[in-house]
């Protein structure tokens, strides 16, 4: 189990190094040394040293929990020059929803999911709970999965600064504003941040209930992860970093689904609802400074919460008549 | 500014043969890190693929740490 724990740091830092990257970016525009991105690279390296042990000995993970571990490593790796070509040609990319960005990403997932894979059959004679491993690695996939949403989370408390005239970025990141209102949110529209967040905390729960069979796992983590998120705005808000706002809302989507017990179209209409209207009260009410909404984004966001499990539903269905078809 | 969302990025000045040497070397990694791909996904051996896209990495690498900076390295 000590091979996992040491995934669990191994996970802890890459999470540590690209939050405080994201943090950083919102502040500074180049770093001498990179601090942030060594952090993320020891826990990288971590995991590297653990997949290289597998691959040297198998003890640990299976054949394809390796495979897919060693898939999320070459992409990762195969990130890094791409990501340089593109600074080349368009120069530093102010935010998290640049396309090489996105290699980082899916390549994490995919780690994550493959020593997830890895611990879901390394412990397959016990059931999976929400006190075990499981649940740092759903809050892991969790965290990866909406860190491109940390642009907005960030962004939103920079940009009321930056029109407050409170602005705490350095003068070479505001000699880059020309147009805050986009640049400061990563140049996306504003849609896509509740839409997104429904969509990947939906799919996580629904999967991880469905892998698990257990409901409070994709709880525990989304509880997890925001517990975390809190802890590094506190430590941010102490040094004078930029902080973030901290998605407490998605709480309530994998909660619809735990007090519904399904994992039905139900279950997530009523999730979705539910984190797009507090989300919307805390904007409007000016409870927190949050991302900026507009209320007709609740149609699409629940249309999202529907159709994730439906999918679902028909992809076990269609799962189900394969298996039937094959001879006995 | 490129009018683009996904590509929202601050303009800068660029070496033209730079960028295609990179590019070149991109093509170079991409295609042998499919192959390396594939052939974990598919539960293959995967030797030679690895070490192909490790050459590929390794020269992408140091051209990096060469016109760039050893810290673009860290991603």
């Amino acid at each position: 189990m000590k091979y996992y724990r040491l995934w669990v740091i191994a996970f802890l830092l890459k999470f540590i190094g690209s939050a405080w990257d994201a943090s950083y970016h919102f502040k500074y525009l180049f770093e001498e040394y990179s601090i942030p991105h060594i952090v993320n690279t020891m826990g990288f390296a971590l995991g590297g040293i653990l997949l290289y042990k597998e691959w040297r000995h198998s003890t640990y993970l299976d054949g394809f929990s390796r495979n897919l571990i060693t898939i999320g490593y070459g992409l990762f790796l195969i990130g890094i020059p791409l990501d340089f070509s593109y600074h080349i040609a368009y120069g530093i990319d102010l935010t998290t929803w640049s396309p090489t960005h996105f290699i980082y990403y899916i390549a994490t997932d995919i780690m994550i999911f493959g020593v997830w894979r890895g611990y879901y059959l390394f412990t397959w004679y016990t059931v999976p709970t929400w006190k075990s491993l499981h649940t740092w690695f759903a809050m892991f996939l969790l965290e990866c999965l909406l860190f491109p949403n940390m642009q907005q989370e960030n962004g939103a408390i920079s940009y009321d600064q930056y029109i407050h005239g409170r602005s705490i970025a350095s003068k070479e990141i505001l000699q880059l504003i020309s147009d805050p209102a986009s640049q400061i949110f990563g140049g996306i529209p504003e849609y896509v941040y509740p839409i997104y967040s429904v969509l990947m905390v939906g799919l996580l729960t629904v999967v991880t209930v469905r892998i698990c069979r257990d409901f409070t796992i994709p709880f525990m983590g989304a509880v997890l992860y925001i517990s975390l998120r809190f802890i590094g705005k506190a430590i941010f808000a102490a040094v004078n970093y930029p902080t973030s706002y901290v998605p407490m809302t998605i709480i309530l989507i994998p909660l619809a689904f735990l007090l519904l017990k399904r994992t039905n179209w139900l279950a997530g209409l009523i999730g979705s609802l539910a984190y797009f209207l507090s989300l919307y009260a805390i904007h409007k009410f000016g409870i927190l400074i949050t991302p900026p909404l507009v209320l007709w984004e609740l149609v699409p966001a629940a249309l999202i919460g529907i159709l994730v499990p439906v999918f679902n539903t028909i992809i076990k269905h269609q799962l189900l008549l394969k298996k039937s078809k094959q001879p006995a | 500014m490129i009018p683009l969302y996904l590509f929202h990025v601050t303009a800068v000045e660029h070496s033209e043969s730079m960028l295609w040497t990179f590019l070149t070397c991109n093509v170079f990694v991409v295609s042998t890190g499919i192959v390396f791909i594939y052939k974990l996904f598919t539960q293959k051996k995967v030797r030679i693929a690895g070490i192909v896209f490790g050459v590929a990495l390794a020269i992408n690498y140091i051209l990096i740490a060469i016109f760039g900076d050893p810290f673009d390295l860290l991603g």
